[in-house]
C-alpha cells in the first residue's frame, strides 16, 4: 500500500484508524519507510478531519439532488431505529469503510466510479438496512433525480438505467412493474401493465410484444406514440423507417 | 523557465470571490434566471470598482456532469457583462489537485480549463498546492500535500504537467493549514517544500498570508515567530498575494474567509511586500457584503487598512 492509499484508508476507515492510533499497524500493510512517514500524523487531527469527512458524506447536498438522509429517508430511519444508541455519525462511519463506498467517485479524474447514491444503495443492500422495497424505491427515485439534474453525469450508471431520446428511464421488476423516468428536468413515475413494461424492455420488437400480450395494433400504436411523446421511445415514424431499413 | 503572466507594472489591489452555484454571492441556480450572476455580487463589484484593478473567480462545480465549458461560460459572461471591466481577470481553480500522488488524468480538465481561459479571457490560473480530493473522494477542506520526498516529486510532476497543459501561466499557491481541517503527513518544512516546487518547475506563485500564518501557527509559532523564515519562501517568484479573513478561535487558527483580517495578516503583508520584486497584485479574497452591495460593516476597517497598504506599495 502506498502512502496516499494508506492515508485515504486512515481518513475513511474507522477500524483502520482506531488500530493505527492504538499502535496496531498491520492493517495498513505498508513499508517501514511509509510507516515512518505516517507516524508523523497527529492522531487528534486525524480523528477530527475523519469526523468532518463522515459528517460531510451525510449532510452535504449534491447539485440540488439532496443529501443521503433526504434521498433515503426510510432506509436511514431504519438504521437509526435499529441502532438507537449509535452516535449521529455511526451510519456514515460504516458507509465510509464499506466496499461500496470504495467504488464511489465524486471526481472522475482518478477513474470513473459509482454515484454516491448507488454506492449507498449497495451498502444498504449489503447491510440489509430497512426493507428491500423501500431501499429499491428510494434508490430509483434518487437515481432519476441524479440523471434529471445531471444528464451527462460523470459516473458509472447502473445497467438497469436506459438512455432514451428524451432522457433516462428504468422499469423495476417488482410487482407491479413501475416506470421511473427523467425526461429533461421532469420526473415521471408510475405502475406499468406487463404489456407496457415489455414494450419498454431493451431491444423489444413492438409487434412481437403486442402479439405476445394479444394487444391490438391500434393500442400498440397509441402506446408507442405515448411513450414517444414522453421522450422514452423514438418517434413512431423513425421506428417504422428503422424497421423498413432493417427489412431491406 | 518561469512563465509569469504578462502585465504592465503593479496592478494594485484585486478582488477574489468564491462563486458557488445557487448560493450568494455566486451564480443563481434554477428558476427563470438560472446561471445568472447574483445581483448582490454585481452591485458590490460596481460599487467598489474604483478600488479593485483585478478580479479572480473561484471555480466551483456546477453539477456532476462531465465537465463542459458551455455549462459554465454563460454565467461568467453574465457576470462580466454586468460588472465593470478589470485590467486583468483570472481563474482560481479547485480541481487540479496538485498535491496528489495517485494517477490523475487531467487531460479533460485541462481542455475544459483552456476553453474557459479562451472564452472568458482569463490571464492566469491559480491553484493551491494541496489535496482537494483523495482517490476521487472530495475532502471538506483542501489538505496540505504530502511533506515527504515522494510527495515533493509528485507535486513537481503535477505542476509541470499542468503548466505544460495550460494555455496561460499557472500560479502555484502556498496551501492552508487551518486547524481542525488539516492533517499532515511527512516531516519536510512546508516553506522549503513549496520553494522547491516553485524552483524546480519555474512557476510563478501566490502567497496567501492566512495560509502562511496558519502553517506557522500549526507548527507552534506565536508572536514574532509567526513571521520567521520568510527567506525560505520563493518570494522572487511571487506574482500575487492573497488576504482572506482569518480568525483565532479557542487557540486555533481558522482560515474563515469572512472578510475580517487579523493584525498579523496585515503585518505579514507589510513584511512580504519588500521581499517580492515581481509582485503584481494583492488580492482581498472573499470580501463580505450586504445584498445592496455595501461592504459588511464588520469588515470595513480591514478593507480600508488593506487598501491603504496596497495603495502605498502600488504608488
Amino acid at each position: 500500500m502506498t502512502v496516499d492509499e494508506a492515508f485515504h484508508r486512515l481518513l475513511h476507515s474507522r477500524r483502520t484508524r482506531t488500530a493505527f492510533i492504538a499502535g496496531r499497524v498491520d492493517a495498513l500493510a505498508v513499508s517501514p519507510e511509509t510507516l515512518s512517514e505516517l507516524r508523523t500524523v497527529d492522531h487528534a487531527l486525524l480523528e477530527e478531519v475523519a469526523e468532518r469527512i463522515a459528517s460531510q458524506v451525510l449532510t452535504r447536498g449534491y447539485s440540488a439532488t439532496g443529501s443521503l438522509p433526504e434521498l433515503f429517508p426510510r432506509t436511514v430511519a431504519a438504521f437509526r431505529a435499529a441502532h438507537p444508541d449509535a452516535g449521529p455519525l455511526e451510519l456514515a462511519y460504516r458507509f465510509l469503510e464499506s466496499e461500496a463506498f470504495g467504488e464511489y467517485r465524486e471526481l472522475p479524474f482518478s477513474g470513473v466510479g459509482l454515484s454516491l447514491e448507488e454506492a449507498f444503495y449497495r451498502f444498504a443492500e449489503a447491510e440489509d438496512l430497512g426493507t428491500a422495497a423501500d431501499r429499491g424505491r428510494e434508490f430509483h427515485a434518487a437515481l432519476m433525480k441524479l440523471v434529471a439534474v445531471n444528464p451527462r453525469a460523470a459516473v458509472k450508471l447502473p445497467a438497469c438505467l436506459r438512455t432514451a431520446p428524451g432522457g433516462h428511464f428504468m422499469v423495476t421488476t417488482h410487482h407491479p412493474a413501475t416506470l421511473h423516468a427523467a425526461v429533461g428536468k421532469t420526473l415521471v413515475s408510475g405502475p406499468l401493465t406487463p404489456f407496457l413494461a415489455d414494450l419498454l424492455a431493451e431491444g423489444a420488437d413492438p409487434e412481437d410484444v403486442a402479439r405476445r400480450h394479444r394487444v391490438s395494433a391500434d393500442v400498440l400504436r397509441k402506446s408507442v406514440a405515448h411513450f414517444a411523446t414522453l421522450g422514452l421511445l423514438p418517434a413512431p415514424d423513425v421506428r417504422a423507417e428503422d424497421a423498413l431499413r432493417a427489412a431491406s | 523557465m518561469t512563465r509569469f503572466p504578462t502585465v504592465s507594472g503593479r496592478l494594485g489591489l484585486g478582488v477574489g470571490l468564491d462563486l458557488p452555484w445557487g448560493k450568494e454571492p455566486g451564480f443563481l441556480a434554477g428558476g427563470t434566471r438560472d446561471g445568472a450572476a447574483s445581483d448582490a455580487l454585481v452591485r458590490f463589484l460596481s460599487e467598489r470598482h474604483a478600488d479593485f484593478s483585478c478580479f479572480f473567480g473561484s471555480l466551483q462545480p456546477r453539477s456532476r456532469n462531465t465537465l463542459a465549458a458551455d455549462e459554465y461560460v454563460p454565467a461568467f459572461e453574465d457576470l462580466f457583462r454586468r460588472a465593470p471591466p478589470y485590467a486583468a481577470r483570472a481563474l482560481h481553480h479547485t480541481m487540479l489537485n496538485l498535491g496528489a500522488m495517485e494517477r490523475y488524468d487531467r487531460r479533460a480538465l485541462l481542455d475544459f480549463t483552456n476553453a474557459l481561459v479562451e472564452r472568458l479571457s482569463f490571464r492566469w490560473v491559480n491553484e493551491d498546492l494541496g489535496l482537494w480530493s483523495l482517490h476521487g473522494h472530495s475532502l471538506p477542506y483542501p489538505l496540505p500535500p504530502y511533506l515527504t520526498d515522494a510527495g515533493l516529486a509528485a507535486a513537481v510532476r503535477n505542476v509541470r504537467d499542468v503548466q505544460e497543459g495550460l494555455s496561460v501561466p499557472l500560479l502555484v499557491e502556498f496551501p492552508g493549514f487551518s486547524e481542525g481541517a488539516s492533517v499532515v503527513v511527512g516531516r519536510l518544512d512546508a516553506y522549503d517544500f513549496f520553494r522547491r516546487v516553485v524552483e524546480e518547475t519555474g512557476s510563478p506563485c501566490t502567497l496567501d498570508v492566512g495560509h502562511l500564518l496558519s502553517y506557522q501557527w500549526f507548527r507552534g509559532a506565536r508572536g514574532e515567530a509567526l513571521f520567521s523564515n520568510l527567506d525560505r519562501l520563493p518570494t522572487a517568484s511571487c506574482f500575487e498575494i492573497h488576504l482572506s479573513g482569518c480568525a483565532l478561535e479557542h487557540e486555533r487558527f481558522v482560515d474563515a474567509h469572512h472578510g475580517v483580517l487579523l493584525p498579523e495578516q496585515l503585518e505579514m503583508l507589510r513584511r512580504l511586500l519588500p521581499l517580492c520584486p515581481n509582485l503584481a497584485v494583492v488580492t482581498y479574497e472573499d470580501p463580505r457584503f450586504t445584498p445592496e452591495g455595501a461592504l459588511d460593516p464588520r469588515t470595513v476597517r480591514s478593507f480600508e487598512a488593506l487598501r491603504e497598504e496596497v495603495t502605498k506599495w502600488a504608488a
